[in-house]
Parts: structure tokens; sequence; C-alpha cells
């Protein structure tokens, strides 16, 4: 427990590397209290370690406080489940406190003005290139008209 | 005795080379392609009726192995997915083998442990899940330690050996395994992960008065990790057929109170652990309490006992002992 705890924290600061050129703020972005999570490991009851060859790879996750729910089955080990599992609970969590300053709305805000710069550079391009078609005299066809 | 026969026929089939096991009358029709969707038709209720749980995760796993491809990269629902006539082949052969409950990691031939990958073998025991959560709690503890000299007694695949030295590049590992099938798995595995330079494995049995190999009967170390066999003989025929008919049973075999290689791995512990250094162990249920008593009335003023920690599932599972 202890140790998937201290887990957690690296996830996130890896998560801020990585994002490092969209300028991001993760002021307000939440941390996981261990003990306001239920998880529901699938074992089972009955005798557990070499006695059994299981292979539940599932894992649900409630926090407790928001009544949120996390499943994933990502892959195919119920430890990195586990984690994977925190990872997207605390994404949840971030975007339910925090609405539209929550880390996933300000990288849906950056991509959106990235794409209508892409646009304006395409509309302006393609206006010059009309221009100067238009001056040197070529037709759509590039054909030099006569 | 005849399952084993033909657990063992079996294993022979899946790791022979697909062209040769796959001798079906009608020859494959060149290059046409079948969708997983359909190729998967009816298999999950043989599964089911066969007794295996879990058939989606089964059948997933599967299905990425044929196509060569990462787990988490197949869609759940295997849209756009298709086997060629070599890979339904090979799908079907490994639903027959997981029919007849053979277990997944051997049909697969890898897997997960912790952070790395391991190459599993017929008759070479499956790492288990909780078997990772004592891996951290030894990491944890030996994170900031400086060097470890580490022994392992019955590596298996070598997984505990593996993913400390992954995680942990201060340690140094020696390990002792009675299989040789075993020994020679370990030592290819950490070939795979590149870790050979800090890891040996010996082929010993550990005996009474014959403890380790005669080139190690000197040495010492700081730390003795062991998830020795725990299970009680009486305990096999509740086991399912995927440990009882396809799992080297003395991987498993603890003896009467299943403490029978424990008692061995204490007496190892006193005679090479430097003082003060330290024996972990994955034991069963029922055990760290015995173990506690143990300590005090046999090994006064050898050993101690430290602490009990509990697995993922809230089971009292792994001991802490220390050499005085």
């Amino acid at each position: 427990m202890l140790a998937l705890r201290s887990l957690v924290r690296p996830l996130s600061t890896n998560l801020c590397r990585l994002a490092s050129t969209a300028h991001l703020d993760y002021s307000r972005y939440p941390t996981l209290q261990e003990s306001d999570i239920e998880e529901n490991l699938m074992r089972g009851s009955g005798p557990g370690g070499q006695a059994v060859n299981k292979t539940n790879n599932c894992v649900f996750l409630r926090h407790l406080p928001t009544g949120m729910t996390v499943k994933c089955h990502l892959h195919r080990l119920a430890s990195k489940n586990r984690i994977e599992a925190r990872k997207i609970l605390l994404e949840k969590l971030d975007v339910h406190l925090n609405g539209d300053q929550s880390i996933a709305a300000q990288i849906k805000v950056l991509d959106q003005k990235k794409s209508t710069e892409r646009k304006r550079r395409q509309s302006k391009l393609q206006e010059m290139k009309k221009n100067w078609q238009s001056r040197e005299n070529i037709g759509e066809d590039g054909v030099t008209k006569t | 005795m005849t399952t084993r026969t033909a657990a063992r026929s079996l294993s022979a089939t899946l790791s022979g080379s697909s062209s040769t096991a796959t001798t079906t009358t009608t020859p494959p029709s060149g290059g046409s392609l079948v969708e997983v969707n359909k190729a998967l038709d009816g298999w999950e209720q043989k599964l089911k009726d066969a007794g295996v749980r879990d058939t989606e995760f089964n059948l997933k796993c599967i299905v990425s192995h044929v196509l060569q491809r990462k787990f988490n990269t197949v869609p759940d629902d295997f849209t756009q997915l298709k086997f060629n006539s070599e890979q339904l082949a090979d799908f079907e052969r490994f639903c027959e083998a997981r029919c007849a409950r053979m277990p997944l990691q051997h049909i697969i031939g890898e897997w997960d442990f912790m952070d790395i990958t391991l190459k599993t073998a017929p008759t070479v025991f499956i790492p288990r899940p909780e078997t990772e959560e004592f891996v951290r709690l030894v990491i944890e503890n030996y994170k900031d330690v400086k060097h470890v000299d580490m022994l392992e007694v019955g590596c298996g695949s070598g997984a505990m050996s593996l993913s400390m030295l992954h995680a942990l590049p201060q340690v140094d590992a020696t390990a002792i395994e009675r299989s040789k099938a075993a020994t020679a798995l370990a030592w290819e595995n950490a070939k795979l992960l590149g870790l050979q330079q800090r890891f040996k494995v010996h082929n010993h049995t550990m005996e009474k008065d014959k403890y380790m190999p005669e080139e190690l009967k000197d040495k010492q170390y700081d730390l003795i990790i062991s998830n020795p066999p725990y299970v009680k003989t009486d305990e096999f025929q509740y086991l399912h057929p995927e440990v009882v008919v396809y799992e080297n049973l003395n991987a498993l075999d603890g003896g009467s109170d299943g403490l029978r290689v424990a008692r061995l791995v204490f007496e190892l512990a006193c005679r090479h652990l430097r003082p003060g250094g330290k024996l972990w162990l994955e034991l069963g249920n029922e055990h760290p309490p015995l173990v506690k008593t143990i300590m005090h009335l046999k090994y006064q003023g050898r050993l101690t006992f430290v602490d009990s920690y509990f697995d993922q599932y809230k089971r009292e599972r792994f001991v802490q002992l220390q050499k005085v």
C-alpha cells in the first residue's frame, strides 16, 4: 500500500514533464489519498499465493468522498492496472474539481488554439496564392493564359 | 498420472514449431483472412464449460499473442483485427490447450512481473501476483542501501531476483535453484533483460548439512530472499488443474505444515547471513505466527523475528527475520 502511494506521485510529475511544451497550470491538480480509495481487487476467497494461478487483471476503484468509480483492465497485470487506475481517477477528479481549469480542459483550449491558428495560416496562404495567380495571369490549371 | 502425461504431450505440441504442430488434414487456404471476431465464435462458451474463469481476458491474451501485439494495444472489441490461416490455426490450438486447463502463462510463453517480462517454461513455477507485493516491500526496504549482496533460495524463473536487480542498481544477486529447467530459464531471462552481469544462478538442491553448493560454501550475504514451497501436502487435492497438473510440485510442496523447506532456509540463513543481515520470506496464510514461535523456541541467539506483513489481498503472508 505504502509503495503504491509513493508511486502515484512520480507518475503525476511525469505527466508534467511530458506536457512541458504546453504551458499548463498544475497548481490545482489534486492528490490522491489512499485512505479515500476503496479498492476492489478481484482475487476472491480461498487460499492465495502458490496454491492458485488466477490471472485476474481488472481493478476497480471507488473514490469515497466523490463516489466516482474507475475500472481499469488495460494491462495484463493487476499491479500495473492499480497504478493506471489511480492515474485515471486523478484525471477524473481534476475535471470534477476544477472544471475548465482542469488539465484536460487546458489541453483542449490549447489544441483549439493550435487548430484555429493552423486554419488561419492555411487560408492566408490560399489567398496569397490566388492573388499571385491573378496577378501573373495563371489559370487554375496552371497554364499561362496568353 | 494419465492427465500429467497428456499435459506433457500437450506442452510438447505447443512448444513445437507451428508448421509441424498443425498437421491438419485440410491444407491452409492461401492468404485468406478471417476476422478475429468470427474466429472467437463459440470459444468463450467452450472455455467456460471447461471451468476457465475470466474468459474474456484469457481470449484477449491469446489473440494478442497470436497477432504478436502487445496486450494493451489490442482493442477490447477486436474490430478490424484479422487472422491469416496460420494465425487462425495457432489461435485454435491455444484455445484448445486452455480448455485443457494449461496455464495461460505457459500458452503465451511469457508473463509480466512488476516492470519486467519473463519467459515461462513448462515445469517452471509461474510467479504469482502476491510475490510482486513481496518484492515491492523488499525493494522499499533496500532502495537507500549502498550495496547489497543478495541470495535467493529457489529462484524459479528468476522473477524475484531479476525484478530486484532491475529496480536497484546497487544489488548483486546470487541464486540457487534445484530444477535444471528453472536454472536454465532464470539465466536465459537474466540475459534477455541484460542483467547477467549482476546475476549468478547455481543448480543446487538444498539439503541438511549441504545447504549451499561447494563453490559458495564460505559466502556470506546481506540479504536472503525466498519464496519456498509452502503449500501443505493435504491441500493438494483442492488445487486447480492449472496448478496441480501443469506446475512443478517441487515448487509447491511444503510438507505437512508447509514449512519443510522454510526450515532448511532458516538453517541456511544462520550460516550464510552476515550479522544483522535479513531473511525475507513469502509464506502461506497461517505461517507468520508459526514462524514467530519457531524463532522463539529454536533460534534464540541466531535468528530473530522482526515483523510480518500483509499481501495486497490483506493476508498476512510475509516475514522479515534478522541474523543476530
